[in-house]
């Protein structure tokens, strides 16, 4: 039975490389990262390599919403995301046949108790609240649902919405993802001795662990063909995979990632040899990437050129799945292949064929890939065609 | 289709006030006892033996016992670690370890960030400690949502073994904070 | 040195939770990490340890791989704390 299909009919990023998909985009083909020394005390000790949005920037942006200082610093990134595919869409946000779905691993964390001083209610730290906030503001008659499911929300909230269009309980579904740098999360990823001291080396001999950034990434996905356009993206198919190994480290033998990936493939009715490039994961731990490439071999991928986005924004947590996949819509769009920033030298076990050189070649099909802590894993396959093809 | 007041008749477990109950029957009751003796008192009584249990955080191990106690009879053995769903809910996320964790940190003269209380910080932990216990290597999802939304979580369920994604799931709501806790998880084919 | 391991296991039991264990179950010269071992200690156990030396002993340990050798068995681990304690 042929699915639903679905489109990717607007797009927004926010993170230390701009406030527009275009933006980031500029800066990522010409090889500008966005992860920089950041000393800030109030969130860490020591100086500490991280990707973060410019305080300025954000503060101007906001003023371009109603009553900002009624929102926090996360909200306002949502809002000014959602904002942004909206002036870019024709969708009716106040229908009920659209939803609202958020995704972000700890949400409004920078208000937990002591660092709350008083500006906020104290349950503005509960994700629900957050995700109202945000439904409210655009008047949207729907509940919002929140996905919170570490590093993998992003393109697991997609799924979710996959779901949910494919059964045809919305037309619309804005997909939003979203995290902060916080002392929260970088005192937790040290604990873990996750950090690296230097800008990320995903899949590289050297690396050494992660940047954290922080973003938001917003699609609107939809079961209504855009009209007007040449081209398509579309979400093909999607799935999700437990390893059932431990709760942080990465599976040793990539089984459990093999497994989404298969089944995203299965269910995009797709087979190996149609994927022209993979958007992976890569956080440049040393077993984060060793499992991945373990996980592209078992899958039968390992020739298909790939790269991590991470060398450009860090990891961005909740937001993560979302930024990546837009960006890897982009490479579709423009048929052109990103760096993947950090690499120098092979250190995975397995041979995978890590992109070293942005350059230009056609795409069609690619498969973007996400893991987290407990054991979680996520595929994605999206697609591009032409008005010719329909 | 499913109306929106309907009962739903899986197998069921529900935790909460001090007591266990499996499918309409208190099968353990200890009220009036804090949270951490109420649970271990379970987890001895049930003689989970699984030493991973006291690592933990109450989050994790509330979902955990509810899961035991639910699956007793081996009712997933059936099934191959793929064609085992999740789909799990809480209103509060992992508030209570958060603030756990954020009390580790927020003295910079006694500043310890403890990975064992981090890793807690994240919801679908307690999926992945189910799924560990289990073997369940399919598809899963944790949502944070204000109320529980039986019927929602239900119907997701249900459309992922429609859809052929899964053929049966453990479907449910397991939430703790310092004054309550309440977990209610079903077995839905 | 005994009074030191003895100290340390105590320690360790509390830091890691490890809820049905007694102190003299616990053979110092035994590998902690080992795989069939008793104890069942993981990565993040690891990772706990070093957050012991640094709490307890006000040792830092940079990262995991420094830690395998410390922390091979509670003997190596005492070792280490009496020539590196502040």
């Amino acid at each position: 039975m042929k699915q639903t299909t679905i489109y990717i009919t607007a797009d927004n990023i926010i993170s230390s490389l701009g406030f527009t998909t275009e933006a980031n985009w500029k800066n990522i083909v010409s090889e500008q990262t966005g992860v920089e020394c950041h000393h800030d005390t109030s969130i860490y000790p020591s100086p500490v390599w991280i990707s973060k949005i410019k305080e300025e920037t954000l503060k101007q942006a906001s003023e371009t919403l109603q009553s900002p200082t009624k929102y926090s610093k996360l909200e306002q990134l949502f809002l000014l995301s959602i904002k942004d595919v909206l002036e870019h869409s024709t969708i009716d946000i106040c229908a009920a046949d659209t939803l609202i779905i958020v995704a972000s691993t700890k949400g409004n964390i920078d208000l937990l108790e002591h660092k709350n001083h008083g500006n906020f209610p104290k349950d503005r730290v509960q994700l629900g609240t957050m995700a109202t906030q945000i439904q409210h503001y655009f008047n949207n008659p729907n509940t919002p649902l929140v996905v919170c499911n570490a590093c993998i929300s992003g393109v697991l909230a997609m799924d979710v919405a996959k779901r949910l269009l494919r059964k045809k309980k919305y037309k619309n579904i804005i997909v939003t993802g979203g995290d902060l740098v916080s002392e929260f999360t970088l005192s937790g990823f040290q604990s873990f001795k996750a950090m690296s001291d230097a800008p990320c080396k995903p899949y590289d001999k050297n690396r050494v662990g992660i940047n954290l950034g922080e973003g938001v990434g917003t699609v609107i996905l939809s079961t209504e063909k855009p009209t007007g356009q040449e081209e398509y993206i579309t979400l093909e198919g999607g799935a999700s995979s437990n390893d059932a190994n431990h709760i942080s480290g990465p599976s040793r033998t990539g089984d459990g990632l093999c497994i989404a990936i298969d089944k995203a493939l299965k269910d995009a009715n797709c087979s190996t040899n149609q994927i022209d490039y993979l958007s992976m994961h890569g956080t440049a731990t040393p077993f984060n990437d060793e499992m991945e490439s373990k996980a592209i071999t078992l899958a039968n991928l390992q020739e298909v050129p790939l790269n991590s986005l991470k060398g450009y924004i860090g990891h961005t947590l909740g937001a993560a799945g979302l930024i990546e996949s837009i960006i890897a819509i982009q490479s579709l769009r423009n048929n052109l292949l990103y760096r993947s920033l950090g690499f120098e030298e092979l250190g995975v076990p397995k041979k995978i064929n890590v992109i070293q050189k942005t350059s230009a070649i056609p795409l069609q099909k690619c498969l973007k890939t996400a893991s987290g802590f407990g054991g979680c894993n996520a595929a994605m396959v999206f697609a591009k065609s032409s008005k010719k093809d329909s | 289709m499913i109306s929106t007041k309907t009962e739903i008749n899986y197998p069921c477990c529900e935790i909460k006030a001090g007591k266990i109950i499996l499918d309409g029957q208190v099968i353990y009751e200890d009220k009036d006892l804090p949270f951490p003796k109420f649970i271990k008192g379970a987890y001895k009584e049930f003689e989970l033996s699984y030493p991973k249990f006291h690592k933990m955080d109450r989050l994790c191990k509330l979902a955990f016992v509810a899961a035991n106690t639910l699956l007793r009879d081996g009712q997933l053995n059936a099934y191959a670690p793929t064609e085992i769903g999740v789909v799990m809910a809480n209103s509060n996320s992992t508030l209570h370890t958060d603030s756990k964790y954020a009390d580790s940190i927020k003295d910079r003269e006694n500043y310890f960030p403890s990975p064992a209380v981090f890793v807690y910080t994240l919801p679908n932990i307690m999926v992945g400690e189910i799924c560990i216990k289990y073997n369940i290597k399919g598809e899963s999802v944790f949502f944070v949502h204000n109320e529980f939304d039986k019927e929602m979580l239900l119907e997701y369920s249900l459309d992922m073994i429609e859809a052929g994604d899964a053929k049966i799931c453990l479907m449910g709501w397991v939430d703790y904070t310092a004054d309550d806790y309440h977990a209610v998880l079903y077995l839905v084919k | 040195m005994e009074e030191l391991i003895e100290k340390l296991k105590v320690q360790i039991i509390k830091q890691l939770n490890l809820e049905d264990v007694e102190p003299e179950e616990i053979d110092p010269n035994e590998m902690l990490f080992d795989a069939n071992g008793e104890l069942g200690l993981d990565s993040i156990d690891a990772l706990e340890l070093i957050v012991l030396l640094d709490k307890e002993y006000g040792i830092k340990i940079k990262n995991q791989d420094e830690g395998k050798q410390i922390f091979h068995s509670l003997t190596t681990m005492a070792e280490y704390i009496l020539q590196h304690q502040n």
